[in-house]
């Protein structure tokens, strides 16, 4: 029952940085939910309050004013250690600068966040990830062997490697090539086929475009966007701040069918279904 | 994180810079070698002092005049006043009142100078009775000590320290001869064993003659009834203490002294000056012990040094392990692990150096070092500590980076 409860709800969330006049507000009344299963895009210019709505969804900050539900749970006044325990148990994240340990191995690198939580067979789990992005023929290569797309896909199975119930990509093609970046949103892709809750942060409207449901932000709001590269373009808000009941309702049912682009079929939801008892455990 | 995997990956970071690492260590490794060698050091000497002053007869008690008590008032120097005489000797020797005293030997002594034929050479002259044998645990090499009737008749004999005698009468065997002392001739009618002093009163370099000869004829101003010094012996180490009482006893009798706090006279056991011997050396060996541990101080804010650099070269590292579920404690422990690690190594070091040197200065050198093996474990838990001590601040420094000005600063 509880997989019913959105992966991430937001209410009427705000950050401010510093006080008084000089306050700077980066997020202004956000309000947004993701649900289970979801591949949402959230494009933005630079320093339109996307890297600190990345920071708060990945529970790497806590929002100034608002609420934040990650799974039903509140985490928007949680403690720092609180916070570490479920960005360990429950966020992969994926940056642009891949932020690899460069003295360790590929499949060291997977491990890493196993490190701080309890259980054993840490090298197997590290290795079934490696393979789900194809690299189980690399697990013992140092980060500087491998090629850019390579090491952003060492990074992905790291994130993998906990079973999370978030997947958070921050750029995750911003520092590789065309091909390079193709493979990554592939894999992307695919995990999301399989039933992954993927949230990807990027400025660029054709990495948007592949995801079925697009969130711009600008200044500090976000709006739902209705066709990604058109609301882009125009930089105009197609919706206001009422706008997430209308996704509410747009999400539930109608919308895989409508606003997927090409080839993300209804697929998602009879995969998700399956993966929920692997996840709830975690 | 578990212990292990913290030791594990302080590990891989300390091993992952090994020329960093060393250097590093290299202030912890100085500081721990020059504690265990100045330790050493000191432990020598106190060890070769010790023995000269066994090898002078343990048994020894020496009883001087004046006090080291001075309580209060004017009171002269150790040994200035002229209180203990001749009579005081013949009191001491009554077994049946110091029973626990088996030699007596009262003393004077000046410098003097000592010629056989063509060599010139001063040494002490030194007048005493046949007990001065005993109360010195000394034998003979060649010839015999004089007599009381020698004592009694004022002869003028002498025996001779062996170097004394290798002075005087280098290659030859000097009993039989006549030597001169302070220009009065004096008969050689022995030698004394070699014992091996050095330094203060080489027991070695001496002429020892009557006492009588020595109080009537060569201390200028000199009475036959007071003496300089009163050498005594116990039988064993453990009857020192009866001695002692005894001895005190009697004296502030004779000398008509009621509180033993003003007594006119100093009673010195081989123990005392044992002691003193090891507390000055203790204290000596723990001021260098000290400026040693100066230069583990400096070592220790070398690893500091290094550690808060190594916190700003890896801010990036710390925001990513922090993303990835590591709490301040984890953070805080890795870095503390990785301070102590290199302080142990350094203290390792340490201690295989510490120990090189002390075997090497004491083959190569006239120094005696020993290697104390409570100082080297001394200077590890001390530079183990040093480190975990000075990595505590830029341990915490890495523990409070937030996650995301940590990660952005990539």
């Amino acid at each position: 029952m509880s997989d019913d409860r959105p992966v991430i709800q937001l209410e009427d969330v705000e950050k401010t940085y510093g006080g008084g006049e000089t306050a700077v507000h980066a997020l202004r009344h956000v309000t947004m939910t993701v649900r289970r299963g979801e591949l949402l895009a959230i494009i933005g210019p630079s320093g339109s309050g996307k890297s600190t709505l990345m920071n708060i969804l990945g529970c790497l900050d806590i929002p100034t004013a608002g609420r934040y539900h990650f799974s039903g749970e509140d985490v928007s006044r949680m403690s720092d250690d609180s916070l570490a325990r479920v960005r360990n148990e429950r966020i992969g994240f994926v940056f642009q600068q891949f932020h690899l340990l460069k003295r360790l191995s590929a499949w060291r690198n997977v491990e890493l966040p196993l490190l701080y939580r309890h259980g054993g067979g840490r090298r197997d789990r590290a290795m079934r990830a490696l393979a789900m992005v194809g690299l189980e023929n690399r697990v013992e290569h140092l980060p500087n062997e491998l090629s850019g797309g390579q090491q952003q896909r060492v990074a992905i199975a790291r994130a993998l490697v906990t079973d999370p119930e978030l997947l958070l990509a921050d750029e995750p093609t911003g520092n590789l090539d065309t091909t390079s970046s193709a493979e990554i949103l592939d894999i992307l892709n695919r995990l999301h086929r399989e039933g992954r809750t993927i949230v990807l942060i990027t400025h660029d409207p054709d990495i948007a475009a592949t995801a079925e449901r697009v969130v711009s932000i600008r200044d500090g709001e976000v709006t739902e966007g209705a066709h990604i590269s058109v609301s882009h373009l125009t930089g105009q808000p197609v919706a206001t701040t009422a706008a997430p009941r209308r996704r509410t309702r747009r999400a539930a049912a109608p919308a895989p069918p409508t606003s997927a682009p090409a080839e993300a079929p209804p697929a998602p939801r009879p995969a998700a279904r399956p993966r929920r008892p692997r996840s709830r455990p975690e | 994180m578990s212990f292990f995997q913290t030791l594990a990956t302080g590990f891989r970071s300390v091993s992952g810079q090994r020329m960093r690492s060393l250097l590093t260590a290299l202030g912890i490794l100085i500081g721990v070698a020059a504690v265990i060698l100045t330790v050493g050091i000191g432990l020598g000497a106190r060890q070769s002092i010790t023995g000269r002053i066994t090898a002078l007869g343990t048994n020894l008690i020496t009883v001087t005049p004046g006090s080291t008590t001075g309580a209060g008032g004017v009171r002269t120097g150790l040994g200035a006043a002229s209180t203990l005489t001749v009579a005081d000797a013949r009191a001491l020797d009554d077994q049946s009142v110091a029973p626990d005293v088996i030699a007596v030997a009262p003393v004077v002594q000046r410098s003097a100078s000592i010629v056989a034929g063509s060599q010139n050479w001063t040494a002490p002259a030194t007048g005493s009775t046949p007990g001065w044998l005993v109360a010195n645990n000394r034998t003979m090499t060649s010839g015999s000590f004089f007599t009381d009737t020698d004592v009694a008749a004022h002869t003028h004999v002498a025996v001779l320290g062996a170097t004394t005698a290798q002075k005087l009468f280098p290659n030859q065997d000097p009993i039989g001869r006549v030597i001169a002392i302070q220009r009065l001739p004096f008969k050689v009618i022995g030698v004394l064993n070699l014992v091996g002093g050095q330094g203060f009163s080489n027991p070695d370099d001496q002429a020892v003659v009557p006492l009588t000869t020595a109080q009537g004829e060569l201390i200028s101003g000199g009475s036959l009834t007071t003496v300089q010094r009163i050498l005594l012996s116990a039988p064993t180490r453990d009857a020192i203490g009866a001695a002692y009482q005894e001895v005190n006893t009697l004296l502030l009798q004779t000398h008509h002294v009621g509180n033993a706090s003003t007594a006119d006279f100093s009673i010195t056991t081989q123990e005392t000056i044992l002691s003193t011997v090891d507390s000055v050396t203790g204290a000596l060996t723990l001021l260098l012990a000290g400026v040693a541990g100066i230069s583990l101080l400096v070592g220790g804010i070398g690893v500091m040094n290094i550690m808060l650099v190594s916190v700003t070269e890896r801010i990036s590292e710390i925001g990513l392990r922090k993303a990835l579920g590591a709490r301040r404690g984890d953070i805080l422990r890795q870095f503390l692990f990785e301070a102590a690690t290199l302080s142990a190594i350094g203290g390792l070091l340490g201690v295989c150096l510490g120990l090189l040197c002390t075997t090497l200065l004491s083959a190569f050198t006239p120094l005696t070092a020993l290697f104390s093996p409570s100082a080297a474990l001394l200077g590890l838990l001390i530079a183990s500590s040093i480190g975990v001590a000075f990595g505590v601040f830029p341990a915490i420094r890495a523990a409070r980076l937030a996650a995301i000005v940590a990660l952005r600063s990539a």
